[in-house]
């Protein structure tokens, strides 16, 4: 269903931001988020997620760009009376307090003295930093500069509030309570955009996402519109010999296999392999370790890969029909089905002569 | 609007009331003035705490009122309190503009050009308050101490805050592009050491020329030495070089900042033009009174050395203020306008 300007808190089209040095940290970047919806923007490291906030709140000049905020073109000062912003690693002045540095930026967003003094208090007791109000800024923790920023970024109520990393090292207690604020602010309709690697965090509270690869949207939906999508049976052999099990289960499945792919190793991982293959050329099939992974949601069209295992001796631990979790699409988005390997830090590079990144 | 700019400037008073070097600085600025206060001068002569030298009145204020130009204002305001002025103020773009601080600021309703303005100005309270605090008590010990009630002594105030903001300038404009604040200070002191350089540089050349151009225009009839006829055509030569050497020295100076002659403006509050023409006088008197008739350092003639020193005098004490501060504020606005265009541009 098409959506009109005034539906949409942040529409960006086109957005492109090439840094000097020909580096393409945004490459086209459309993205839509509702009035009074709480969205995630996921991506690795350098896909260009705090380049977008920054356009968004005017820090970084885009390139290109076409859309709107609050119904304003990307770049109009005077809408930014209406949105918070808490950055990443955000730096306040050292040599005010807490209070203070509500009231200042409440004044630099245009808030008269007897609301900004009304709303530094209520924000105080919010974020449960009330009985540090006249302390300096110089003696809080990183967690309670965090409730401090989130604070500051409400302190103007403003209709759209931008988070960059807000739970970043903030207790397990601060987190929960940052949740519950944020909820309480899709309560009062207001929308939220949050740019965060804490993937569980944000499927307990986003209403969409959008996954940013190398400067690009790789996947834009509700959880439940890119997790259902996915969904799939797992089946789980019991695991006794590793290699002869491998070679047991490709002999068992009636399946066209693909040259097994190598996965790197990584902090958690060794190095292994994945063998993806199909079965009557249609069902996708993917075998990683003990787990055989195929891709349909029928349980009639399992039955003969379960016969075939079994006829073959293999036992059987799970059969599960199994949702991804966030965390599992983020990974999915960011590897390169061919090679196995993850999205390598940074921005896009140009190509260089000869063809070497 | 207002609201911003006053929040920006309260903000900036915090910042300045949490650094310890302000207070220090204000201290000591203090304690220079209760230094001036030690000394007095009345209608009898010149006093230091309880001790009293007995000498003509217009002398005793003339000496008085140089102590407070000459140590006060020159050395401690505008030497020791202006470099502690900068190391206090260079930090303040590059801290401004480190990602996580800038972001707060630049995430609000407010535009790029007047948040770099404002925190400029801002940053001219440091020395504001200083030479405030410096002034009035100046003012009052030249009138309880000096009997001498100066309103013009309030001159120093914009004098020195000018001669402040063309460092500051400097100093904003290598912070702002290089990021870095011992950058910002090394560079800074640079410049200020060129600036010095050409005023203290052009002043001898003038001197020169002057002198020059006086001993060359003393007649000389056929009949005189050809030794000395010589050394006439010598020095008209040397004349046209040295003004060509001024003149060079001149156009420069004309658009750099004038820091000692900004400086040197309050002499014309403080004095008047008689006060240091005898001065003059007075040091040619000495030197005669030592014996010292002969030859000049330069070679050139004593009697001409002597008009061109005055001669000197008058020119750069003619020099219109308008000129002095016009021309530095003017490199100060193009250094800064630049400064300004980088900090709206950039990407943070």
């Amino acid at each position: 269903m098409a959506t009109t300007n005034a539906e949409q808190a942040i529409d960006l089209r086109q957005v492109v931001k090439i840094y000097p040095k020909h580096v393409h940290a945004l490459q086209g970047v459309n993205m839509r988020v509702g009035r009074g919806e709480v969205f995630g923007l996921l991506g690795p490291n350098g896909a260009g997620k705090s380049t977008l906030v920054k356009i968004i709140m005017t820090v970084v000049r885009p390139t290109r760009a076409e859309g709107t905020v609050l119904g304003r073109p990307i770049g109009h000062k005077p809408t930014l009376a209406r949105v918070g912003y808490l950055p990443e690693n955000h730096r306040f002045p050292r040599y005010l307090t807490g209070w203070q540095v509500l009231e200042f930026f409440a004044a630099l967003a245009k808030v008269d003295r007897a609301t900004r003094t009304r709303r530094s208090a209520e924000l105080l007791d919010v974020v449960g930093m009330a009985e540090w109000a006249n302390a300096k800024i110089a003696t809080y923790s990183k967690g309670m500069l965090q409730r401090i920023g989130l604070a500051q970024a409400l302190v103007h109520d403003p209709d759209l509030i931008l988070l960059d990393e807000p739970t970043d090292g903030v207790d397990p207690v601060g987190r929960r309570d940052i949740l519950n604020v944020l909820d309480s602010l899709r309560g009062r309709g207001k929308t939220v955009f949050i740019n965060s690697h804490a993937l569980s965090e944000l499927e307990t509270i986003c209403d969409r996402v959008a996954i940013l690869v190398k400067g690009q949207v790789a996947r834009q939906g509700t959880i439940d519109e890119l997790t259902i999508a996915r969904q799939r049976y797992e089946i789980e052999l019991a695991q006794d010999d590793p290699i002869n099990q491998r070679e047991h289960i490709l002999l068992a499945v009636p399946a066209q296999w693909q040259p097994p792919v190598q996965v790197p190793a990584s902090m958690h991982a060794p190095v292994r392999f994945i063998d993806r293959g199909s079965v009557n050329g249609s069902l996708a099939i993917e075998l990683d370790g003990a787990t055989l992974r195929l891709d349909t949601t029928d349980p009639a069209t399992i039955q003969p890969v379960i016969d075939s295992l079994r006829g073959r001796g293999l036992n059987i631990r799970r059969v599960q029909m199994m949702r991804p979790s966030l965390e599992d699409l983020f990974l999915d988005t960011i590897t390169d089905p061919t090679t196995g390997r993850m999205s390598t830090p940074g921005a896009a590079m140009p190509q260089r002569a000869g063809g070497r990144a | 609007m207002i609201r911003q700019t006053l929040a920006l400037l309260l903000d900036a008073y915090r910042d300045l009331n949490a650094r310890k070097l302000f207070w220090i600085t204000l201290i000591l600025s203090g304690f220079f003035v209760g230094v001036f206060a030690c000394f007095g001068a009345d209608s009898t002569g010149f006093s230091i705490l309880r001790w009293h030298f007995d000498m003509p009145r217009h002398d005793a204020e003339v000496a008085f009122k140089s102590i407070f130009r000459t140590g006060v204002i020159g050395f401690w305001l505008t030497w020791v309190a202006t470099i502690l002025a900068l190391i206090s103020t260079a930090g303040i773009f590059p801290d401004f503009i480190t990602g996580g601080s800038i972001d707060l600021y630049l995430s609000k309703p407010l535009s790029r050009a007047r948040l770099f303005v404002v925190k400029y100005f801002s940053g001219l309270l440091f020395v504001a308050l200083q030479v405030l605090v410096v002034t009035v008590g100046g003012f009052l010990v030249m009138g309880l101490r000096g009997h001498q009630w100066l309103p013009s002594i309030f001159w120093a105030i914009p004098i020195v805050i000018c001669f402040f903001s063309y460092l500051f300038g400097i100093c904003v404009f290598f912070g702002v592009s290089t990021r870095s604040t011992i950058a910002a200070l090394l560079l800074t002191l640079l410049f200020w050491a060129v600036f010095a350089g050409l005023d203290i540089a052009e002043r001898p050349l003038l001197l020169m020329r002057n002198t020059l151009e006086n001993e060359a225009s003393r007649p000389l009839s056929p009949s005189d030495d050809p030794q000395l006829q010589k050394e006439h055509e010598s020095t008209e030569r040397n004349v046209w070089l040295f003004r060509v050497m001024h003149r060079t020295a001149y156009v420069i100076k004309t658009i750099t900042p004038k820091t000692s002659d900004t400086i040197e403006l309050l002499d014309r509050v403080i004095f008047s033009e008689a006060d240091l023409t005898a001065n003059l006088e007075e040091q040619r008197n000495r030197a005669e009174s030592r014996g010292r008739q002969g030859p000049t350092p330069f070679g050139t003639d004593p009697d001409a050395t002597f008009a061109g020193a005055k001669q000197t005098f008058h020119e750069i004490w003619s020099r219109s203020p308008a000129w002095v501060i016009g021309t530095s504020l003017a490199f100060e606005f193009v250094i800064v306008l630049w400064a300004g265009w980088i900090f709206c541009r950039r990407d943070y």
